[in-house]
């Protein structure tokens, strides 16, 4: 038997607390003189031995009830053997608990969470007694369920069976660390660190860190890596899925390219993919005939959207173990109609040769009686227009050969980028370099300085643009051999580009330029960049044939229609988060105030989370509750339209549920040195010292037996008295 | 009368002065007799001395019917003078008797007690002779039957201190010596001594032809026995110290105090006195007015 408080015993010294009120106890003594001594002396003779026995009985069951409530605040237990044993002192600890996606895979009968979560409900029965343990849920992010070590296993094992899964990616490390650093902090020298984990590949991205870690702190803390689950699971995932080069707006076909990756062993085929926008019924469907173990195909589905508004597209496969990662969503925003502005730089009667003349017909490729109906609103401006206001109302802005613009017109253009809009810019013959390299406003906007308009080098006839190869999101639709090349683009004149670093300290910080395409000997032919909400795109060379052949090249419609598409995608910030990943977005300040209310995924009912928030231009939404893969949709006060619409996918490497190589693992599973008071296993599979642990609770026969205890002791007393 | 006249000189000070004690006794005793309560003390033996004529003038009562039955002759009967009987009264001054667990002591009740037996036979012009006594007898008032003795027999009552042991069957064994003439004798005292002493004296005393009155004058503590926690007793006369538990023991005291008094009460029927239990926490007037109605309905049949 062995003692889980063993320190109450100390309260074993107050069992001679009876014994003294018995022994040295002088109640105040009254004193009287009294004349019928005789018969008391009869009395006392009579009754002086019963009056003895009866004291010293009192006194023994008096003693006997302190001594058991002593032991029963020590807490007595049988001792009883255990199974593999952690650690081997009363210590604090952390447990980690990796609830990532990939722990949502399921033998059939449970989920490695739920066998992780039983494990760990497992450790605390094998803690030692007066050990304490904090309690870590780790994917990307480390979410302290119990930031301190606590030595209340009921709030313990309560946390642990309420942990939710999330859809979150691995990354054991950041959890590692933040548990060192917490254990580092506590007194003792005897400290563990479990870690509960499938052992993906994914979560130990930092195994280099980590090692690093333990080898740093092993003389004081133990560390124990436990595994759940098999090797390298069998998973098909739905692990991409983007709306390929196309406009979401109102009854526009919206080619989605949806990737579906096979990490399995064995090739699967015929997988069939669906593709849903928000909650309705398949739009479209497919089949992927085959894909091979360890590969990825894509399959392009479309979709169409009849309202205007924030919507979700969610693809899917059929389920299998690791139901989380058989779909993936995605947010957008599907405009009634795309408003372009072309701003010629110079008045041309001939229509034909105008400088938005292309622009404008290569915008809206219909027949004149059909334009009404198509997506795409184009007006031609001179350039004096830019001054007005409402070039705010077009989503983006084409300059065709514009030589330079006022002073008011450029900052006009400037705010209107940074608000959001797009720019387009294509340079042309009366183009001023220097305007367009110097100017405060519109240079800034510009992702590379232009050099003086020249022909093709050595002195060949044009330049044509690169034929393969294309990385930029605009033109990888040429990458497929059935889409053609852009190789055919000639050019016989152009301004070089410089993409420009990325700037920052302005009013309008830019990122880094990126080249959209190059030509073929490399240099940059279009360049882009982000600028405040906006972006901007620089052709090199005309929109006009002056010096290019780009606008009467097939390409020349797709490549329009892929940049407005690419323009006018998702606001900075994006639609489509991380697990764990805050949504938030600007709404009227009308709002605020007004409650705030979210449809998760796989949910029916509304949920309210809060208010819109006040800001100083503008309300704001905001939720953060998101570690579930799906679409979200945000509502204000009690309107049945979703103000705000975003999803949450996993990371694509999360499906891959390849465990990292034991061989990789084993310093970490066999530490070189052992902590200085502690007794480490290998892992919670190797067979650890057996021993005797505290089991089966004596308290509560003890509880009974004091209860029974104090009844006799009172009644004999009432007896006793009443004897008398 | 008002009881709680004669209570407030039931004063342990109080009783200490003649003067109070003599005024507590008329008090006490007018109290008895404004209930027209008639004095239960009277002469029982009146002899008969020798006849002589009649003449004209002599009560016809006192005709001895007899003689003129036998002689046709009248003749009148001649007694002895009615001698005033004598209330010998024995007062235990021994030191038990100074047990008093309220404002009284036991011996304070039986003085005023004593004060009141003999106001009440000075009253009705008959004798009393008071005897102090506690191992012997330490003081005697001889007897009197003028009122005007009643200050000085106050006065010695008032005066006496009690500080020996007890020899109650010697006390009553000197009395029963002394008394030529037969009276009344009434003890008054806690009866905490040799029984067999005491029963002896009975006997002596009622050999003598008295009768005896046993006032038992006990404490209301001593019935009863109240005390709580842990008292430490100091015995009087000599009796050892005891501290005890008085609950632990209250039952068995009880029951040996009621035995004693049983068999009190047994040696006096035996000896056909009379047994008074004079419980000092009962108002003075009460005891002495219940006896003294007991005993005219006793002498009255």
């Amino acid at each position: 038997m062995t003692f889980l408080n063993p320190a109450m015993l100390f309260g074993l010294l107050a069992v001679s607390l009876p014994v003294a009120i018995h022994l040295l106890s002088k109640p105040r003594l009254k004193r009287v003189r009294w004349a019928a001594t005789k018969f008391l002396l009869a009395s006392v003779q009579k009754n002086r031995r019963r009056v003895q026995v009866e004291d010293l009985l009192l006194l023994i069951l008096r003693s006997l009830l302190v001594v058991l409530l002593v032991l029963i605040f020590a807490r007595p237990a049988l001792l009883t053997d255990a199974g593999p044993q952690l650690g081997g002192l009363a210590a604090p600890a952390v447990i980690i608990l990796d609830d990532s996606m990939s722990m949502g895979q399921s033998d059939g009968v449970k989920t490695r969470f739920e066998q992780a979560k039983a494990m760990a409900d497992d450790l605390l029965d094998h803690l030692e007694p007066g050990s304490s343990s904090a309690l870590y849920l780790v994917t990307y992010h480390v979410k302290a369920v119990i930031p301190k070590p606590t030595q209340d296993m009921s709030i313990l094992r309560r946390s642990i069976d309420q942990a939710p899964l999330t859809d979150g990616g691995s990354d054991l490390y950041p959890g590692i660390k933040m548990a060192v650093d917490l254990l580092k902090g506590l007194p003792g020298t005897h400290r563990e660190i479990f870690v509960l984990t499938d052992s993906q590949t994914a979560a130990w991205r930092e195994l280099g860190k980590i090692r690093d870690l333990v080898d740093l702190n092993k003389k004081d803390i133990a560390f124990h890596f436990l595994s759940v689950g098999d090797h390298g699971e069998d998973n098909l995932a739905v692990s991409g899925l983007q709306v390929a080069g196309t406009t979401a707006a109102v009854n526009q076909p919206l080619r989605c390219a949806i990737t579906v990756s096979n990490w399995g062993r064995s090739a699967v085929q015929n997988v069939p993919v669906k593709l849903v926008a928000d909650d309705n019924p398949p739009q479209d469907e497919g089949m992927i005939d085959r894909i091979e173990p360890g590969t990825s195909k894509i399959i392009t589905l479309v979709a169409r959207f009849r309202d205007p508004g924030h919507h979700s597209l969610t693809a899917s496969i059929p389920g299998d173990r690791l139901p989380a990662d058989n779909q993936r969503a995605t947010a957008l925003l599907v405009l009634d109609q795309i408003n372009a502005l072309v701003v010629e730089g110079t008045a041309n009667p001939d229509f034909a040769a105008r400088d938005g003349f292309f622009l404008s017909h290569a915008l809206v490729p219909v027949s004149p009686d059909q334009a009404a109906q198509y997506y795409v609103k184009v007006a031609t401006v001179p350039t004096d227009e830019l001054e007005n206001s409402t070039i705010a109302q077009n989503q983006v802005i084409f300059l065709s050969n514009v030589a330079q613009l006022t002073p008011r017109g450029a900052q006009n253009l400037r705010d209107y980028v940074n608000h959001g809009g797009a720019l387009v810019v294509f340079p042309g013959p009366t183009t001023d370099v220097n305007y367009y390299n110097s100017d405060p406003n519109f240079s800034v906007l510009l992702p590379a300085t232009l050099g003086r308009a020249q022909g093709p080098p050595d002195a060949q006839k044009f330049l044509g643009w690169q034929s393969k190869g294309y990385e930029h999101p605009i033109v990888t639709l040429w990458n497929k051999p059935e889409s053609g090349t852009l190789g055919g683009i000639r050019v016989t004149k152009y301004f070089p580009l410089t993409p420009k670093p990325a700037a920052g300290g302005t009013a309008s910080p830019a990122q880094a330029a990126q080249v959209v395409v190059k030509y073929a000997d490399g240099e940059p032919a279009v360049a882009e960049q982000s600028v405040g909400k906006g972006k901007v795109i620089l052709f090199s060379s005309t929109a006009t044939t002056a010096w290019t052949t780009l606008p009467i090249h097939p390409a020349f419609v797709p490549l329009l229609i892929r940049i407005i598409s690419y323009v006018t995608s998702a606001p900075s910030g994006g639609l489509d988060l991380s697990p764990g990943q805050p949504f938030a977005s600007a709404v009227d300040s009308e709002y605020a105030g007004q409650k705030l209310s979210v449809l998760r995924p796989g949910e029916k009912k509304l949920r309210i989370v809060g208010t819109i928030e006040s800001g100083e231009q503008s309300a704001f939404l905001r939720y953060a509750d998101t570690d579930l893969a799906g679409p979200y949709r945000l509502f204000i006060g009690d309107d049945t339209k979703p103000a705000a619409v975003f999803a949450v996918q996993s990371d694509p490497d999360e499906s891959n549920l390849a465990q990292e190589p034991k061989s990789d693992l084993e310093p970490l599973l066999n530490p070189t040195a052992t902590p200085d008071n502690a007794q480490p296993n290998a892992s919670d599979q190797a067979q650890g010292s057996h021993r005797k642990v505290p089991g089966q609770e004596l308290w509560f026969p003890l509880a009974l037996a004091a209860l029974l205890l104090a009844l006799i002791e009172t009644g004999l007393a009432h007896r006793f008295s009443q004897s008398k | 009368m008002a009881d709680s006249e004669s209570q407030s000189y039931l004063d342990p000070v109080a009783i200490s002065r003649g003067e109070n004690l003599g005024i507590l006794a008329r008090k006490v005793v007018e109290g008895y007799r404004v209930g027209e309560h008639r004095s239960p003390f009277k002469g029982f033996a009146i002899e008969f001395a020798q006849h002589r004529e009649y003449t004209i003038g002599d009560d016809p009562r006192h005709l001895d019917w007899k003689v003129l039955g036998r002689t046709d002759r009248y003749y009148i009967k001649q007694y002895e003078q009615d001698t005033n009987f004598v209330v010998q009264l024995l007062v235990d001054g021994s030191e038990s008797m100074n047990y008093g667990g309220g404002k009284i002591t036991k011996l304070h009740y039986a003085k005023a007690l004593a004060a009141c037996l003999a106001y009440l036979v000075l009253l009705q012009r008959d004798a009393v002779a008071v005897s102090l006594f506690d191992s012997e007898s330490r003081e005697y008032i001889p007897r009197t039957d003028s009122l005007g003795k009643i200050h000085h027999i106050m006065n010695r009552l008032a005066a006496f201190e009690a500080t020996q042991k007890t020899s109650l069957g010697t006390a009553m064994g000197d009395i029963a010596r002394i008394a030529r003439a037969r009276g009344i004798i009434v003890v008054l005292s806690d009866l905490f001594d040799d029984e067999e002493g005491f029963e002896r004296g009975l006997q002596q005393l009622r050999f003598g032809g008295h009768e005896v009155v046993v006032f038992h004058v006990l404490d209301p503590d001593e019935l009863e026995f109240p005390f709580k926690g842990r008292v430490e007793f100091i015995g009087l006369e000599g009796a050892p110290k005891l501290e005890t538990s008085p609950a632990d023991i209250r039952k068995s005291y009880l029951k040996e105090m009621d035995a004693m008094r049983q068999r009190m009460r047994v040696a006096c029927e035996r000896t056909g006195s009379h047994y008074v239990l004079a419980n000092t926490g009962l108002p003075l007037a009460e005891t002495l007015s219940g006896y003294l109605v007991f005993r005219n309905k006793v002498c009255a049949r």
